[in-house]
């Protein structure tokens, strides 16, 4: 049996679109709310930082919500907070004895995860932009190798306002160099 | 005209590549919310923890008995028992849609709230007192309270954001911005996604499934629901013969809502009226002095 130039061309196109799929960014959990750019975080924000979890400690609010303590340490400061400084975000959702609340769209980390953080101020306290898409997780896939941010939003459904094109101005769809995502931040808050 | 040509001629290569890509997106795409605290890493479902799902395959919700400032609860009413019905409209393969879906009167519960040892109300809420601590983009939130050993999801409370309105009945096609720019928001598009969340699904990659995490601002295309939610909903619940059928929420159905600790927790209702309440006792106040003067 011959195969043709054109047939070896619809089975590599086939194969590749088999391939690339497990590969697309994936979000989890719900929310619906509007997406922001990467000018509209930096806009929003009090505190921009890449910032490390020391700690986290859950807690019920005066609403009866589950809601977490963060600790954070400010790595590196590009905006409001000072490198060194400890923030403390308050984020909803965690777990207290037999019971758990996760509010869909809401970010979550573990001590010792770093993220860049887009951080406004709110009673002494820090929360992220627009739920998670205020907190870019930072992966630092090896040594000698760049760190990556990967995209915020983990949890949100984002109807675009501009009616069916996706905003690809958006902060980072898929994970980017740390280096290049600062360099972005800078020139924005330098505009 | 060549490519045309060509294209023409390969109809089943074509229908092939179609089948593999959507055979690719469908496969998997849908994601179950998981109880782990972790972030999810890109282009995975979340790993940790356990699987969220309702134990009871029977469930009740709640409106609040409240209007909404664009909508009046008899004009809410249908919208969600249709948004319900764009679910309980599937089927897996041979069975019908698995879970049971009961409307209870609605409640005066305008908040998320879970007591442990009271009765709990599973609501669905229109609120124009959006915590300040909320997104304020957010046109609505779902939140899922559950049991960290287990998965099994207690209860379910759907916020939908006031301030994000006007929301409406948007025609088939989609709603478009009016003269001054406002788009209404289509309520049952957006229950219909959040819908799912409540039934322990997450979002999909299935560019065409409710649970996507895109959407349009107008849109209608999440009330159809898709093969790859079937498949997850099907996947997370499969027919039984006899599942445990328990629709009240945690501690039976509440007559309103209290949060953890027997705190009484009706916002938004009860602020109106407290406010009335108020505004009465100044005018009283008022008419008194004036008659004394």
């Amino acid at each position: 049996m011959r195969f043709s130039y054109r047939s070896a061309v619809v089975v590599a196109l086939a194969i590749t679109a088999l391939l690339i799929t497990p590969l697309t960014p994936r979000t989890a959990h719900a929310t619906m709310a509007q997406r922001l750019s990467m000018a509209e975080l930096v806009e929003q924000a009090d505190h921009i930082a890449t910032v490390t979890v020391l700690d986290a400690t859950p807690r019920y609010d005066a609403r009866g919500r589950i809601v977490t303590d963060m600790r954070l340490r400010v790595d590196e400061a590009l905006h409001g907070c000072v490198a060194g400084d400890e923030l403390m975000m308050v984020t909803f959702g965690g777990v207290i004895g037999d019971l758990g609340m996760r509010i869909s769209g809401e970010p979550s980390f573990s001590a010792g995860e770093r993220f860049l953080l887009f951080g406004r101020a709110w009673e002494g306290l820090v929360r992220p932009v627009g739920m998670s898409q205020g907190t870019l997780p930072i992966r630092d896939p090896g040594t000698n190798q760049i760190p990556l941010v990967g995209p915020g939003g983990q949890g949100l459904t984002f109807p675009d306002e501009d009616h069916g094109a996706h905003d690809e101005s958006h902060s980072a769809e898929a994970p980017r160099a740390l280096d290049g995502v600062l360099q972005e931040v800078r020139q924005l808050l330098r505009q | 005209m060549r490519k045309l040509g060509f294209i023409g001629r390969l109809p089943w290569r074509w229908a092939l590549c179609f089948a593999l890509l959507t055979y690719a997106n469908s496969a998997a795409a849908w994601c179950q919310m998981r109880t782990g605290e972790d972030e999810s890493e890109e282009g995975r479902c979340e790993v940790e923890g356990e699987l969220m799902a309702w134990p009871s395959y029977c469930l009740s919700y709640s409106l609040n008995d409240a209007d909404s400032e664009s909508m009046t609860l008899d004009e809410i009413r249908p919208i969600v028992a249709r948004s319900f019905d764009n679910w309980r409209g599937i089927s897996c393969g041979d069975d019908d849609f698995p879970l049971s879906i009961r409307e209870d009167a609605p409640r005066m519960c305008a908040m998320e709230s879970h007591d442990t040892s009271g009765p709990n109300v599973h609501t669905i809420a229109f609120t124009s007192e959006w915590p300040e601590n909320y997104d304020q983009n957010a046109y609505a939130i779902t939140v899922v309270w559950f049991n960290p050993r287990s998965g099994a999801i207690l209860d379910a409370d759907m916020l939908i954001n006031e301030r994000r309105g006007p929301y409406g009945v948007c025609p088939l096609r989609g709603c478009q911005p009016d003269a001054n720019g406002v788009t209404t928001v289509d309520l049952e598009n957006v229950i219909t996604h959040e819908i799912g969340h409540f039934f322990g699904l997450a979002h999909s990659q299935f560019n065409f499934a409710t649970m996507h995490a895109f959407s349009p601002a107008g849109e209608t295309d999440k009330r159809s629901v898709s093969s790859d939610d079937v498949e997850g909903i099907c996947t997370i619940y499969p027919p039984m013969a006899s599942p445990v059928c328990e629709p009240d929420p945690r501690n039976g159905l509440g007559e309103e809502c209290r949060a953890q600790g027997g705190c009484q927790a009706t916002l938004g209702t009860d602020l109106g009226g407290l406010g009335l309440f108020w505004v009465l006792v100044g005018w009283g106040w008022v008419r008194r002095h004036r008659t004394r003067d």
